[in-house]
Formats: C-alpha cells, structure tokens, sequence
C-alpha cells in the first residue's frame, strides 16, 4: 500500500498512554503529585535523585513537544 | 482559585504544584483521566460546570479564575491495555469527554495558559512561519507542498539537500505501536516516491548548517533560553530530539532584539506561554517553529531554570486580578 512520503522516515516511540510506570512511583492524591520512595522517607518525584522513573518529557524516544497538544484531548 | 488541566504522570505540574504550595495559594489539580471516577454535571439554566474530586465538589464556574491548560490525560490513559474498548468507542468516549471540558470556555473572566484556541491555532506551523516573518524573524526559505517537481527543483538549487518535515503533529498512532517522524534530510528524490509526496503535503526548508540549536521558553515576558550541545559543547548537526544521550542545554541568554521578538511573537499569537525553536548560524537566529505547549520539565530540574516558578507568578497574578 502506497503511504505518505515522510513515512519512510517514521520511528518507533512509545506514548504515554502506553508507558508502563515503575512501580515504585506513585501518584499521591493528597499531595496531587508522583512521589518515590528512598530508603524510609517519601520525597516528591521531581525533588527524588533516582532515575528510572517517570520522565517529565512525554514519550520515549520522541521528547517531543509537538505531539498530542493541538487541542486539548486529540 | 487556579485549575491546573493535566494528567497524573504529568511531572512538570508537579513542579508547579510545590510551588503553589510552598506559597499557600489554592489551587485544583484535575488528572482529566480520572473524570470517570468522579462526578461531572453541566447544569441549566443556573449555568453550573460541576465537578468532584474525591470529596470535594466544586463549582468552577464560581471559583476559578486561571485555568493552567497542561495536558489533559484521557479516559483510558491508565487503563491496561487489554482492557480498553475499540478504538471507535474509545474515541466516542473521549470526544464527549473533550466536550465537557470545552465548556470550561464558557466561563467568564477567566484567564488561560494558554486558551486551547491559540493553542490550536498556532499549532499550524504555516501560521507559525507567516507570523515570524511579519515581526521580523528569519526564517528558513521554505516549500510546503504535495508536488515532488517543486521538491525537485529546490533540490537542485540546494547542494546540501532539504530538510524534510510533517505540517502537523508527526506522531502516528498505530492499535500496537506508535511512529514519530523526526526533521531529516533529503539529498534527493526519486520517482519512486513521486506518488508518495502526492498523498500529503511536507514541509521542505533550507538546511541551516552549521547552527547552534536554541529552545526559548517564554512565560508572558519572561524569557528563558538554552543552547542545545553535544556534552563536547560541539553544535547538533540533525534533530536534537534524536539524541537520547551526549547532549546538554546550557543556559545562556539571547541577544535583546531577539528575545523581544519572542515576548512580541508570544503576545501576538495570544498565547501567554511557548517554547520557540532556533537554529543559531554566524549570530544570525533563525525561526524554527514555536510549540504552544511546549515542554519545559526537562529544564528545570537538571539545568536550574526558574520556570515553575514563573508560571507560579503569572498564575497568581491573574488569580489576584480577579
């Protein structure tokens, strides 16, 4: 089948609805944000120095910001 | 009060969200893809938009004042894979949930970063260009077209080729597997592929070599800016967003034309936010394209830019006006 020239170029990525989240993160609803857990205490996930867990770029491999934003929900 | 629009796993909010917090300013944190589990009424003919969140119920057509439009998730967003409908229902859900929040709009006096209107508007990235080019950005000499034969001719006048890229979000959205189509360069076409630029017009530019990448945050007339090298400090010489690793954003700041255009180009495209791209070649900054929602986390953290902060400050200063 005959497809979009760009097509030739398309790369594989991961987009967040398909994201498996390391389990070690948790969305806290009383503090409306992720937080993970380091040794005994529980520290935001934007303030935690582990990695390998939710990114704050989108997807994977695009780190895109032109995707999914033109409009609110497409 | 200040509702910020997002999903869960949206870290870039939980940035915004210690701030808020450390200044004691309310604020409503809606994970758009949990409405499901809550309870949302439009009401007539006392025009109500309700909405719960745990407990708590709110009215926000009486309570709120700036709605933060980050990134709404969707209804199945969190739900494993297989246990999601079709897509067909999948997308009905979603376009009746698209429709309850569209009518957040309706609220009077409220103040949005950014108003899903400009959002979607300067999304258009033939907008993007006109406008840069009427305050007085350079951009890329540039085709958008479906007829190889002008690709070809531009080929020709070209010896380092074009650079090839989509007119609208490059992400495909396959049942199993997602594809996103990144900025390349072509040296060439061939007949082969005459048919295939036929089916949907590309955006084909001037190749800016060599040039320093540049990302410029802009919060209202804010500006945060940052070179994007190779951690050797050499320039990039393809998309940047292809390197996953040996790449680093270095604070830095703009010349004063520059950076009052892009406070002028943010004002003119009614948007309060955005994040512009630049190909930087002998100290001239060359427009790329501006993403209306573009994403900053990535800098705030590692590299130290004060843009949580910032939105924090807009945020409460239209939540004070009213």
């Amino acid at each position: 089948m005959l497809k979009p020239f760009l097509l030739r170029f398309a790369k594989k990525c991961i987009s967040p609805a398909r994201v498996e989240h390391n389990r070690d993160f948790i969305y806290d609803s009383e503090s409306d944000i992720v937080i993970c857990t380091e040794g005994s205490t529980r520290v935001p996930a934007v303030q935690s120095s582990r990695g390998n867990g939710p990114e704050t770029k989108k997807c994977d491999i695009e780190k895109g910001d032109d995707l999914k934003d033109r409009r609110m929900w497409n | 009060m200040i509702l910020i629009l997002s999903n869960k796993w949206d870290l870039s909010v939980d940035f915004v969200i210690c701030e808020l917090r450390k200044r004691k300013q309310p604020y409503l944190r809606l994970n758009t893809e949990d409405l499901p589990s809550e309870i949302a009424s439009v009401t007539f003919p006392n025009f109500q938009i309700l909405v719960t969140k745990g407990r708590e119920k709110y009215d926000l057509t009486k309570c709120i004042n700036v709605i933060w439009n980050r990134r709404p998730g969707k209804p199945y967003d969190d739900v494993p894979k297989s246990d999601r409908p079709s897509q067909a229902i999948k997308h009905f859900v979603d376009d009746q949930w698209y429709s309850w929040l569209e009518s957040l709009q309706l609220i009077k006096d409220v103040t949005w970063i950014n108003h899903p209107h400009a959002n979607d508007s300067m999304e258009s990235k033939i907008r993007q260009l006109k406008l840069a080019t009427e305050i007085g950005f350079m951009i890329p000499e540039t085709l958008i077209t479906n007829d190889p034969n002008s690709v070809r001719a531009r080929l020709e006048d070209h010896r380092d080729g074009l650079v090839v890229k989509a007119l609208y979000s490059p992400l495909i959205e396959e049942t199993a597997q997602d594809y996103f189509i990144f900025t390349n360069q072509i040296k060439k076409i061939t007949s082969d592929t005459d048919k295939e630029i036929r089916i949907s017009p590309s955006i084909f530019q001037q190749p800016i070599l060599p040039k320093t990448d540049y990302r410029v945050t802009v919060i209202r007339n804010k500006v945060f800016s940052v070179k994007i090298l190779h951690k050797d400090g050499s320039s990039i010489k393809n998309d940047w967003r292809t390197i996953k690793d040996n790449i680093q954003f270095v604070p830095c700041e703009l010349p004063k034309d520059v950076e009052d255009l892009c406070i002028k180009y943010i004002s003119q495209s009614k948007l309060l936010f955005g994040a512009i791209d630049f190909a930087e070649r002998n100290g001239d900054f060359i427009f790329l394209e501006i993403n209306p929602n573009g994403e900053w986390g990535w800098l705030q953290k590692p590299y130290g830019l004060p843009i949580a902060e910032c939105l924090c400050d807009l945020m409460i200063y239209y939540d004070n006006l009213r």
